[in-house]
């Protein structure tokens, strides 16, 4: 699949997982690569970048094993982003279907 | 895209990390400290789950290509600061300049009557001008003499400012402007060429106007680039300004506040 289609959508499949879940990096970048075939790294700037638009936050929690982990959580804004995003692309996908028929 | 991967060479952490801060020098530090520690745990988080360094920082990519999306994303954040935002900025700032020019002239106001009252009176003046150098300036009419330079100077400084600001803001419009003209009328010629080309006429003037078609084109991209340009120089022009300001308030900042 195409590198800037799958950037595009990685918005949406960040706050879809971050709306059921609070995630810390490592473990959300696994979560994502492991079902689409992208560079791991590519996604901390996504991040970063959700987190500067105030749609993500950020709250270091202990483990048991080691040091604190940095966990990404939504907010207010961001799980009403990613409600928008989630109608978009049912949306668009259904569009897309129809004319794939 | 597995090709390019086997072509990559193996990096550990270290390697990961040194390349990918130099790639990132040029952004502000803060981001980069804050990048740098996202990577730092992802290497650690791995390590736990007993995965190889070179096999991590496989899977994480190469450190050019990731520099290259941090910098998407922060321009991407930075676009939303938008040009009138900054313009207003400026605007603001030129206002507590003029105001604090303003409190510094009240507070030097008994002086500036006296030295008024001495500029009109010559002969006082030139008398005073013999006292003093006969008893080598007395230490508080110097302090005095250096308010009244610091007042003349900060006028002068805004009047300058003012001129060069607007002269060469309208200048840098100008440009931009003219910039947009050059590139219509290229388009102008552009499209009469056309127009030309599809219409019956003579194999002169037939060459004639495909030559033209081809100038019409490299004097619309030519104009194009100057608006580009002077787009450019307008914010080098605004970074300027706000350094200029910069100067001023650690010039006059530690006496006035």
């Amino acid at each position: 699949m195409d590198t800037q289609f799958k950037k595009g959508v990685m918005d949406l499949c960040v706050l879809s997982i971050l709306e059921k879940e609070d995630y810390y990096g490592y473990k959300l970048v696994q979560k994502i690569s492991k079902d689409i075939a992208i560079s791991e790294g590519t996604l901390y700037p996504i991040l970063r970048r959700l987190k500067k638009e105030e749609l993500l936050q950020t709250y270091l929690a202990e483990s048991k094993e080691g040091p604190s982990r940095k966990y990404y959580s939504l907010t207010k804004k961001g799980k009403m982003k990613s409600k928008e995003l989630n109608l978009g692309w049912k949306e668009f996908t259904i569009k897309v279907n129809k004319i794939l028929k | 895209m597995n090709n390019q991967r086997s072509r990559e060479p193996l990096r550990g952490r270290k390697k990961f990390l040194e390349e990918l801060k130099d790639h990132l020098i040029g952004i502000p530090a803060e981001d980069m400290k804050e990048i740098l520690e996202d990577y730092e745990e992802h290497f650690k988080m791995g390590k736990k789950e007993k995965r190889k360094e070179t096999e991590i920082a496989k899977s994480l990519g190469n450190p050019k290509e990731i520099a290259r999306e941090v910098r998407i994303e922060l321009k991407k954040d930075q676009k939303e600061i938008p040009l009138e935002s900054r313009v207003v900025e400026i605007f603001v700032e030129t206002k507590k300049f003029i105001k604090k020019i303003i409190k510094r002239i009240n507070d030097e106001i008994p002086f500036i009557r006296e030295s008024i009252k001495k500029f009109f009176n010559p002969k006082k003046r030139l008398s005073e001008k013999k006292e003093q150098k006969k008893t080598k300036e007395v230490p508080s009419k110097k302090k005095g003499r250096n308010a009244w330079k610091i007042v003349l100077l900060s006028f002068l400084d805004l009047f300058v400012f003012i001129a060069v600001f607007f002269s060469l803001l309208g200048a840098i419009f100008s440009l931009f402007i003219s910039g947009i003209a050059i590139s219509l009328s290229g388009l102008i010629i552009f499209s009469t060429s056309i127009t030309m080309l599809f219409s019956t006429i003579s194999e002169d003037l037939r060459n004639l106007f495909s030559a033209s078609l081809f100038s019409g084109i490299g004097v619309s991209s030519f104009g194009a680039l100057i608006s580009l340009a002077s787009v450019q120089v307008g914010k080098a022009f605004f970074k300027g300004v706000k350094w200029y300001f910069g100067l001023h308030k650690k010039a006059f900042g530690g006496k006035n506040e």
